[in-house]
This record gives C-alpha cells, structure tokens and sequence, in this order.
C-alpha cells in the first residue's frame, strides 16, 4: 500500500516539475492591447418616449449613462440615472435659463403647456387625489391608522386620561376652597369661576403673567361663546349677551377675590399697591425680627420669619432673595459660633490648615447653621 | 472707585437712560478697572470663588473705555453740526438724507459703549427698540439667524413662490399661540397640531428701522387647499388685518390689542384644519408695509381662491416679512371644524392617481 | 544566568546612554519625557491651548479693548496714509513748479534711463536702523 501510495505522490511530483518546466520554457508572448476582444452587448440607452408624447406615473422616458438629461419639473430619477415620470402629462424637452449648461426632461401637466414655467410663478400642481363619496370607504380610510399611529395610540390615550383627571381634580379642589375666599356664590357660578380658576392655573404654569393669564382666561371664554353664536349658532344673540354679561360680572367679583400666589395656591387677592405695601411691611418686620443675619436666632423667629417670608405678596425670586438675606444658610465662623469639643450642639468639620499643613477638627455651634426648614 | 467713564457715556442728559446698564452691580462691573462686586453674572457661588479675571485686563480697560469714549464724544460733536444743518435746511431730499446720516452717526456714537454690548448680547428680550444703537444689534443678530432661517424655510418649502413671488426681508417676524398653555415663538416650518393652532395667533414684529405711525397688513394663507374641479389647489385666506399701526416701541398684534381695535380684522381667524391625505398645508403668514398715508379700504374680501398677489398690487402692498407653520390632518381636526362649525371634512384617496 | 548577566550589564548601558544625551539640568529625566511624550500624543487635546473662560461682564471689556485697539490702528493708518499723500501732492507740486520754470530741467529730471537702479548710497528709509550702518569700502561698480 505504502509503496503505491510513494509512486502516486512521485509522479505527482514530477508532473508538477513537467508543468513547471513546461511554463517556464514557453514562447514569450506577445503584448496584446487592454481593451482587446471586449465587447458587451448594446444596452438599449436613450430616449423612450418622446417630445410632446403623453405618459403615465412611472413610465421610463429616458435611459443614459450619466445625467446627459437631467430630470425637469415632475420628472425623477433613478440609480442608473434613468429619467421617469412621476405626473402623468406630455413629455417635454427643454432648456432652463438658470442652470445654461444642462439640458431638461420635464413633464407639463397641460397639452398646450410649455417648460420651463415662468420663474415666479406659482408652481404648477395636481391634485391626483378624488373626494371618497362612499361613506364606508370613507370612514374605513379616516379610521385607517399607520403603524407609528397605531403604536403610539394607547400610550397618548393613557397619558391623555391621566391629565384629564389631574384637570378635573384640580377644579375640583378649586371650586371646594372657592367659598373660603367667595362664600356669597352660588354653585353655578362656583363650577364657572373654578373652571375660569384651572384656566388661569394653567397659563401661570405655563409663564404667562397674572394679567395676561386673567386676560386670556376672559378672551378664550368669549371668543369660544362668539363662535357658539356666529359659527354653530348654539345660542341666540340674547342667550350669547346675557352669558357674556355674566361672566363679566363673575370676573369682576372673582379676580377682585382670589389671586394665585407663586406656587400656585389659591389665595386673597392683592391689588398692585396693597401687594407694595405689604412687601414693605414684610420687610420692615423682618428687619426688626432679624436685624443683624449673622447672629443666630431661634427656632421660633426662623418660624416667624420663613412665614414672613413666604407671604403672598412676594415672587419666587423674591423669596429667594429674602431668604438669601435673612435667613443664611450658613452664618460666618465667629468665636461665639465654634465649640469646643465634640457635644450634642456642635458639628465637627475637618478641614486642612494650609499654614500648618495639618488637618483641623473644627467644631461648630450647630445654631450657626439653617437647618433643615421646620414649620 | 471712581469710575473709568469721565465723559459722554455717563452723561445722561441729552442721552437715553435706556442706554445704561439697569442692574447696579453689573454696571460698576463695567465702569470700573476691576469687578468690585466680584463676577456678578455668574450664578454658581463656586465659580464666583473660583473666578479671576484676566491679568492685566484692569490696567488696560480704562484707556481702552476713556478712547473709545472720547471718539464717541467727536461723533457727538458731528450729530450737534448735523442737527443746526437740519434746522436750516427746507429741502425734503436733503433733510432725509441729512437724517440718515444722523441716525448712522447715533449708532456709530454708541456702538462701542460697554454698558451697550452687554445689554445687547445678554439682555435682548428688555431692550428698548427706539434706540438706533440697540435696533442696530438686533438687526445684526437677526440677519446672522433669523433672516436666513425664514428664508431657507420659505424657499425649501415653495412658499415662494407658490404665495408670492419673492421676499426681501425688512422686518423679524414672531409668531406664537398665547390662546394656550405653553407659551412659545414657533420656528418658522414647524408641524403644529390643530388643538395648537385652533384660536389666533399672535405676533411681533420688529422693525430695524425708525418707525413711529406705519401701517401695517397682516394675511395668513393656504395655498395648499385642494381644488377638486382642476385637479389642483387653490389658496384660502384664513386671517386677514388691516391698517394696524405698529412702531419701534410696540410691534405687538395680539388679541389685547385687537379687542381694543377690532376695525383691524377685516377677515376673521378660521384655523387650518387640512382634510384627511391632503399632506401637510403650508399656513404662510404675510407682514406688508403699506405705501405711507395709504389706508387699505373697506371690501368684500373672498376667504376661498384667494389671490395675494393680486390683493398686495391693488393695495399698494410692499412683503416685508414673513412667516409659516405646517399643519396636516389629526385626530383632533374634526373637533376644531365642529367648534367653527365647518361640518365635517371630506375624506381623500390615499393613493394619489 | 541570563537575568544575572543583564543585571550585571545594565547600568554599563545605562552610562552610555546618558553620555550620548544632551545634558539638561531642568526638565524631566528622560525615561519620564518619553511617557510623557508618549501620553500626549495620545491626548491630542491636551496639547490645545486652553480657552479663555471670561465671565460676561469681563468678556464685554475685552471686546472693548480689542475694539479701541482696532479703532486705534485703524486711527493710525489713516494719518500715515494722510503724511504719504501730503508727501506726495508736494513732490508733485515742486513738479509742476519746475516744469513751468524751465521745462528743459522738468525734461531732465524725469528722463528715463535704461539700467537705472536705485543708487546704493541712498539707503531706502526704513523704520529701524540697518544692522550694518554703512559699506565703508563700497566701490560703485564700473560701468561699461
């Protein structure tokens, strides 16, 4: 076996040496041209339809290599270049004065239509859609949902609900604490003026001014009532009238009542110089409660104080800025404020001594700090 | 410290007060070689620890301020010359140009005043538009975004010319729905929903030029509406203003302003409510000067197959701005058509044939 | 045996090596320069120079002294430009002066003449001095 399989490999091997040799002791050969016995067969390039010809969506006008034509008004274009129509019309061949070195293939709408349109014109449209009379059909494509559409449907319809509840609960609790501040209303005018008070909730939410929100509130409910009277004709003029009249009237008594303060919070109303005022007087109390902000005070003033502070008649930047001057989160590291050791009353803070070059232990009063906010 | 300004920039009796910083601290910042309150515009009380400011920056800014405030002062001195000459003069052609030259010279006076730059790099929504200087800056902002913005949008978009011809901005204009929660200016091209846009919208516009008494024409249009009987569409006004006088303080046309002058709406707001597979319309909204002294008059304007460019040329209506939003199809159209009580829209093919 | 003979052989190489490098006293030594080196190659930004982080109303002030700066050159150029052009309307004068004068002097002195250059001993003026004065030894070339 062994030995048939060493003079299969041996002639093997010397076929190879032969072919070797057989390669290596060929004639030169000649130097032949690239391109030389090439050739593929015609590819049916060039002009299908022609001018003036009428064609239909998708027809092939024109097969190039290259943008020979260049697409014009309705016509597109494909990878290979291949001009197609994408309105159905008379094929025309054209030139555009913008661009003087191409040539155009456009397809005009109209028989007697010629390309380019006028520069400025308005451009040159076709519907292609038909009104669907069938009502089935009709409402089977309004009901028609794309797939993103009908993914994302539950989730805006949840969302959608949750926010409903929110809003309704909001008006809700409005028109519960409305009688604290309006006690003489009736629960007509009670549901109307907290819808009216959701209203203005929101726009404030939404960075309008109080006066603006109150403004929009009155115009959106007149506007609204205007279209019930000239567009859906809902209500007669007299009924459109009276309601308006009412509503003035709600207004005047709600907007002189309650007001939002600037957290949102249904309160007593203040007119521009009862809210001067009261800052003023805020201020002064809380310059006799607090007159020096780097001497720590008790429990009962801070109290007093954040309740002073946050009146309101004060901004949210107001407040803060009240806050900042008042009530110091951290008071400054004088003698009376540092402890000695470590006690109930004293917070230890290291820190490095750059002088030394030592790590410190440094205990502080804790009254020398805010704290965390205490009602 | 004394301040570094000794001359012109802080004199305010023939200047405007609205030339000067408001925020004290701010100011003091800019009037002195150093920051005394310390970098008063950075919020994080870490990095007003941490903040230096430039070394050297203190020696130099004074005479950097005192020359650039004593060119200012030489401008001065020629808007005084030209000032005499305007008394003098009776000349219409000649006094206007004489007036167009001292409306550059006021901007050339302040254009370089500290307290200015600040004010229009960080505080453009305050700024007080009568000033030449600070119209000056907004234009300048205006045409390094805005004026690029509209135009890119209303080319790419073929609202030029499917609405009009063409447009040479003059005039920013803001556009926004304040009948809703969420108070924002639109972009020009935004898709916005029909609940967004089914009360009217109100808008601003500011001009860069001195303007006290123009008039102005406001449409909004949709060239999109389909025409069912030529296969094609046709344009529908949905709101049309007239003769509504802005200038440089107030370029507001809000629904304060219109309940006030309701001779200013000659065509009522219909918000767009597309019809189902009609695409996204195109809601063009069209700011126009009217010629001076021209009143747009009194007539029957038709809301459907409405021709702009025809109602701007009889008027004597010049485009100085623009803006647009898209609207399309929602689920929530049929409600606003039942709110103006359009009945119910009809239903397109999906396919187009 | 190998690491015992590297050890052995080590700070022989070491020496030669240090004698073939330039001597720097400040600096790093040169093991650390290559990793140094060799980090910040691969954090090109590093290498960028930091940007000037200016609070507004700083960064205000240094616009304003970039401007009066500009202002000023600007400012500079134009009286330049202005003592250039007296300088030159008044040799243009001086011209016209001598033309009406003796037309024949005028003639001569705007004559043109073939390989003309500028005479070596007329310096061209210059905002600083050169740094050789003068050619003492020059000799004018002789001409043909």
């Amino acid at each position: 076996m062994f030995s048939a399989l060493k003079s299969d490999l041996l002639g093997r091997i010397q076929n190879s040496v032969a072919l070797l040799t057989l390669v290596r002791g060929a004639h030169k050969k000649a130097g032949g041209s690239k391109t030389y016995m090439q050739d593929s067969p015609g590819k049916r390039l060039g002009p299908k339809k022609h001018e003036g010809e009428k064609v239909s969506v998708g027809q092939i006008i024109m097969r190039q290599r290259g943008t020979k034509w260049y697409p014009g008004s309705n016509v597109g274009i494909g990878k290979d270049h291949t001009l197609f129509a994408m309105e159905p019309g008379y094929v025309r061949y054209y030139l555009d004065p913008f661009h003087p070195k191409r040539k155009f293939i456009g397809i005009a709408l109209g028989k007697d239509e010629r390309l380019p349109y006028e520069h400025f014109d308005a451009t040159h449209r076709r519907l292609g859609r038909t009104v669907l009379e069938n009502p089935v059909a009709a409402k089977r494509e309004e009901e028609y949902m794309s797939r993103k559409e009908s993914l994302a449907l539950p989730e805006i319809l949840k969302e959608k609900g949750i926010r409903d509840q929110r809003r309704a609960a909001k008006i809700a609790l409005l028109a519960k604490r409305l009688p604290e501040f309006i006690p003489e209303l009736d629960d007509e005018s009670v549901s109307l003026a907290a819808e009216r008070l959701g209203a203005i909730d929101g726009f404030l939410r939404g960075g309008k001014s109080l006066e603006d929100a109150r403004f929009y509130a009155t115009y959106n409910y007149n506007y609204d009532l205007k279209l019930r009277l000239d567009a859906t004709k809902e209500v007669t003029p007299e009924i459109s009238e009276e309601l308006k009249k009412k509503y003035a009237e709600l207004v005047n008594i709600v907007d002189s009542r309650v007001m939002f303060d600037a957290k949102f919070n249904l309160c007593k109303n203040l007119t521009d110089e009862e809210r001067e005022q009261k800052k003023q007087e805020n201020v002064a109390a809380l310059k006799e409660l607090i007159p020096d902000a780097n001497i720590p005070v008790d429990k009962k003033v801070k109290i007093q104080a954040w309740g002073l502070i946050e009146d309101t008649c004060f901004s949210l930047s107001e407040r803060l800025h009240l806050k900042r001057r008042f009530l110091k989160p951290v008071l400054p590291e004088s003698a009376e404020l540092l402890g000695d050791e470590k006690t109930k009353n004293t917070v230890a803070i290291s820190r490095m001594n750059y002088d030394t070059r030592r790590v410190e232990t440094v205990y502080r009063l804790k009254k020398g700090f805010l704290g965390q906010r205490v009602n | 410290m004394s301040s570094v300004s000794k001359g012109i920039w802080s004199n305010f009796a023939r200047r405007s007060q609205s030339l000067a910083l408001r925020n004290r601290n701010l100011q003091k910042a800019l009037l002195s070689p150093t920051l005394p309150h310390g970098p008063v515009s950075l919020k994080k009380r870490s990095s007003k620890d941490k903040y230096q400011s430039p070394i050297g920056m203190d020696e130099i800014y004074p005479l950097a301020y005192q020359y650039l405030e004593s060119q200012s002062e030489k401008t001065y001195k020629k808007i005084e010359e030209i000032e005499k000459q305007l008394e003098e003069v009776a000349d219409s052609t000649t006094k206007s140009q004489l007036k167009d030259r001292k409306t550059q010279l006021e901007v050339d006076a302040e254009v370089n005043n500290p307290e200015i730059i600040y004010n229009s790099l960080f505080g453009t929504n305050s700024i007080d538009r009568t000033q030449p200087v600070y119209r000056h800056y907004l234009e300048k902002q205006w045409k390094d975004y805005g004026r690029m913005l509209i135009m890119q949008r209303l080319e790419t978009l073929a609202v030029i010319p499917d609405t009009l011809a063409t447009l040479d901005p003059q005039v920013d204009v803001r556009l926004k729905f304040p009948g809703n929660n969420i108070e924002r200016w639109i972009e020009p091209g935004d898709i916005l929903s029909s609940n967004a846009t089914c009360r009217p919208p109100s808008l601003e516009v500011i001009e860069f030029k001195e303007s006290k008494n123009d008039l102005y024409t406001v449409l909004i249009v949709d060239p999109d509406t389909p025409d069912v009987e030529n296969d094609s569409f046709s344009t529908t006004l949905h709101w049309g203003l007239k003769n509504v006088a802005l200038s440089n303080e107030d370029g507001v046309i809000d629904a304060k302003k219109l309940v006030g002058n309701p001779e200013y709406e000659f065509v009522s707001y219909l918000p767009p409510t597309p019809e189902k597979n009609t695409g996204n319309h195109r809601i063009a909204v069209w700011v126009f000067r009217q010629a001076e002294g021209k009143k747009v008059d009194e007539g029957a304007v038709e809301r459907g197959s409405f021709d702009i460019r025809k109602f701007a040329e009889e008027n004597e209506l010049t485009a100085v701005g623009a803006h647009l939003w898209r609207s399309v199809w929602d689920r929530n159209t049929e409600n606003v058509r039942k709110m103006y009580g359009l009945g119910r829209g009809r239903i397109f093919s999906r396919d187009r044939n | 045996m190998f690491s015992r003979l590297a050890r052995r052989q080590l700070p022989a190489v070491r020496q030669l090596q240090q004698a073939r490098l330039k001597r720097s006293k400040a600096g790093l030594n040169p093991d650390a320069q290559r990793v140094v080196t060799q980090l910040s190659v691969m954090s090109a930004g590093r290498k960028m120079p930091k940007m000037l982080k200016l609070c507004n109303e700083d960064y205000v002030k240094h616009k304003t002294i970039m401007k009066a700066w500009s202002v000023r050159r600007k400012e500079q150029i134009r009286e330049e430009e202005e003592v250039l052009k007296k300088q030159y309307e008044g040799m243009k004068e001086a011209s016209e002066d001598l033309k009406r004068v003796n037309e024949r002097l005028f003639e001569l002195s705007n004559r043109h003449e073939y390989g003309k250059r500028f005479p070596l001993e007329l310096r061209v003026p210059t905002e600083y001095p050169a740094r050789q004065v003068w050619y003492y030894d020059y000799v004018r070339k002789r001409e043909e």
